[in-house]
């Protein structure tokens, strides 16, 4: 009797947790390594740590990785809920809504080694050529600076290898991007990449929900509340161990 | 009637041979000139494809080149795969390959070696920020290679060929039944009638026209015009049938007359053949019989005359001898009497005759009589001729006989006797003289019976011997010609034994 009533309780406790789960979240990134890919493990450092911590606030998460401009345009159009590993754009605000950082990192130029560009002001980039993702952020004077000679790439390991090859003077993006990219598959790049000291800027990483999202504000404050949570135990900490951070 | 029913059944059990030739014809006309059609509109399908392949190849350079050329100078290695890609889903692109100047290779489609047109593109960007302008004008980025078939266009051309053909087959059999059908209705038919008809054994007897089943009004065709045609020679040949019939009948009658004719004029010849025959009897019989006593009334005066020489006074003596000499002349006139009545009954004894020796035989008879007017006969060798010897004698001998009796006495009597033109006869010859020759009013008359031109006084003699020529000649199938003038001789042609044809 014990036992069929035990048993019966386990169905109903199985049957009820889709009831149990939480909303769905649809979270999206782009291929941003270390931050963000496919084939980094549990799909970059930024994804672990926005679903690791909606998920201790109780979302069930779903993440997935797709080009930058896709990422964008699919928090606009409500396919995604969830733009993770990005920088803060006013512009982006207008339908976004941002979460606490959760992780900073320096902006640093690359020039090909011993062409000794120094740079020390904005004008010292007008007469280069710098290789610049499309859509990236870097910093607001130099992403509004017109007088930059700008040639688009698509992903930062393009702007490293044009840089190598003499085809443009410099390229940018997140010191762990470049050092995770000339860890692996540009290690050969290495010692034809020289990685300037001074960083262009310090910038810092957020999760953020899209406006029309009916419990956006609420996963913010989940996801700002659980950090602070995962921050105050160490949790944190290990997590970005993981990824060497 | 047996022959045309033959011909029926045998037209509606057998297919009509003549619109199979003529559809067989028709149908390896069109197959040939399709093969030729097709195949020219083929082969320019085909060389307008393969031209199409090689402008494709100047088109995917024109419009891949500068795309693949600036991926692979921003290293945006999805991008020049996503590219190559691209120009491989080409239908004409067998491979394509893009080689980065770092060593890359981006490649689709099948191993190099299985195309049939290769081209190479050096990729080279131009322009930009650091572009690195070498000694070419440009920063070399990498390779595009191409691999084109001609794959796609020979298949087209395989797919169209097997249509055309499929096509071509439904639509000749469709054409070749139909073609056949509308021969079998407007012409085999037609003429499977016509031979019916002609085959009658009566058709040429009755005036029964031939008519071709057609709708009223109807078009008419070459058909019509042969049935018209058949039936103008049906009705003329009843006609001119109809026409020999009546010559036939004609003819009929006028053999019937003529049996008729011949048969009165075989009892007209018999009976005057019995009634020359009985007036020669008679001729005989009474000359004959007059000869007798004649002869015997001559020796009769002659005894007189001798036993009464001293008695007799002078006029007695000149009428004894008036007597004898009418006596003598009333023998002669028996004898010649009789010699016609003996040649007048036409028999011939027929045996070959040397004209030359008879001649000579007779001439030398009357060798005194020419001796005694100085004459002279000249007989030139003469040909053979089959007759009576007898007669054809009785002949000479008149001809002669009459050449010196009627000799002109202001010159002397020269006689020739020679060959004549004998095409047609037998055997031919001339008797000339030069005497007092024959006035041309009288050469039809002088041949009748007892006819003279001069008293027995002037020249002697009965009126017997021409007529005696031409009885001779008539009875050996020929004609006897005079050509004379008076005072200038006569020359008598005789011609014997008329050849016949064949």
């Amino acid at each position: 009797m014990k036992s069929i009533v035990f048993a019966a309780l386990w169905v109903v406790f199985i049957l009820v947790q889709p009831l149990r789960a939480g909303p769905l979240i649809r979270v999206a990134a782009d291929e941003w390594p270390p931050f963000s890919g496919d084939n980094l493990p549990e799909k970059g450092l930024s994804l672990e740590v926005i679903a690791t911590v909606l998920t201790r606030a109780g979302y069930d998460v779903q993440v997935q990785i797709l080009p930058w401009a896709r990422v964008l345009k699919s928090a606009q159009t409500g396919q995604i809920d969830v733009v993770g590993s990005l920088f803060n754009d006013p512009e982006r605000a207008a339908y976004l809504l941002y979460s606490e950082s959760y992780y900073s990192t320096p902006v640093h130029f690359v020039q090909k080694a011993g062409s000794g560009h120094v740079i020390a002001a904005p004008a010292d980039i007008y007469p280069l050529s710098v290789a610049v993702g499309e859509g990236f952020l870097y910093e607001a004077a130099f992403d509004s600076d017109p007088q930059i000679n700008r040639v688009v790439v698509t992903t930062t390991t393009q702007g490293l290898r044009m840089v190598a090859g003499g085809r443009v003077d410099l390229t940018l993006d997140s010191l762990d991007v470049i050092e995770y990219a000339l860890a692996g598959g540009l290690s050969r790049l290495g010692p034809e990449l020289e990685i300037l000291p001074e960083p262009l800027a310090r910038n810092d990483l957020f999760m953020a929900v899209r406006q029309d999202h009916p419990q956006a504000g609420e996963i913010v404050r989940d996801f700002n509340l659980v950090l602070d949570e995962m921050r105050g135990d160490g949790s944190f900490a290990r997590l970005l161990a993981k990824h060497g951070s | 009637m047996e022959l045309a029913g033959a011909q029926k059944r045998a037209g509606a059990s057998e297919r009509s041979k003549l619109g199979l030739h003529v559809v067989l014809v028709a149908v390896l006309i069109n197959a040939v000139l399709s093969v030729v059609s097709a195949g020219s509109q083929l082969y320019l399908d085909y060389e307008r494809s393969r031209q199409s392949v090689l402008s494709g190849a100047e088109q995917i350079e024109k419009s891949f080149h500068g795309p693949v050329t600036d991926a692979l100078w921003r290293y945006d290695d999805s991008q020049v795969g996503a590219l190559v890609e691209g120009i491989g889903a080409h239908a004409s692109v067998a491979f394509v390959t893009v080689t980065s100047t770092e060593g890359t290779v981006w490649r689709h489609g099948a191993e190099q070696g299985r195309q049939d047109v290769l081209r190479r593109f050096p990729l080279v960007h131009h322009g930009g920020p650091l572009s690195g302008e070498g000694p070419s004008g440009g920063v070399e980025v990498g390779v595009l290679e191409l691999g084109l078939t001609f794959e796609g266009a020979v298949s087209r051309v395989w797919a169209q060929f097997w249509t055309i053909a499929l096509s071509n087959f439904i639509k000749t059999c469709i054409a070749s039944m139909l073609m056949l059908a509308m021969f079998e209705r407007l012409v085999t038919r037609n003429l499977r009638r016509i031979s019916a008809h002609v085959g009658d054994a009566d058709w040429l007897r009755t005036t029964l026209p031939l008519r071709l089943p057609r709708r009223e009004g109807g078009a008419r065709d070459e058909m019509d015009d042969i049935v018209a045609a058949l039936n103008l020679a049906q009705t003329r040949h009843v006609a001119a049938l109809e026409a020999v019939q009546a010559e036939i009948a004609g003819h009929h009658a006028t053999h019937a007359k003529l049996e008729q004719q011949a048969q009165e004029l075989a009892f007209a010849v018999q009976n005057l053949k019995e009634t020359n025959r009985e007036q020669m009897e008679f001729s005989y019989a009474v000359s004959h019989d007059l000869k007798s006593p004649t002869n015997t009334m001559a020796m009769m005066l002659d005894e007189v005359l001798h036993e009464g020489a001293g008695v007799l006074d002078a006029d007695a003596r000149m009428l004894l001898e008036a007597a004898v000499d009418t006596l003598g002349r009333m023998r002669n006139l028996v004898d010649r009497v009789l010699a016609y009545s003996l040649i007048v009954e036409g028999v011939v004894e027929e045996e070959p005759v040397d004209l030359g020796a008879l001649a000579r035989e007779v001439a030398a008879e009357f060798s005194d009589q020419a001796e005694a007017i100085g004459a002279q006969i000249e007989i030139a060798p003469l040909p053979e001729v089959t007759g009576d010897a007898d007669q054809l004698r009785v002949l000479f001998q008149n001809l002669i006989g009459n050449a010196l009796r009627y000799a002109d006495p202001q010159r002397p009597c020269r006689i020739a006797i020679f060959p004549a033109e004998e095409a047609g006869w037998e055997a031919a010859f001339t008797v000339r003289d030069n005497g007092i020759g024959i006035d041309p009013a009288f050469h039809r008359t002088i041949f009748g019976l007892f006819k003279r031109l001069h008293t027995y006084d002037e020249i002697p003699g009965v009126g017997l011997g021409l007529t005696l020529c031409k009885r001779v000649v008539t009875n050996h199938q020929g004609e006897i010609a005079l050509a004379s003038t008076e005072g200038e001789g006569a020359a008598f042609t005789v011609r014997l034994k008329r050849k016949t044809d064949g």
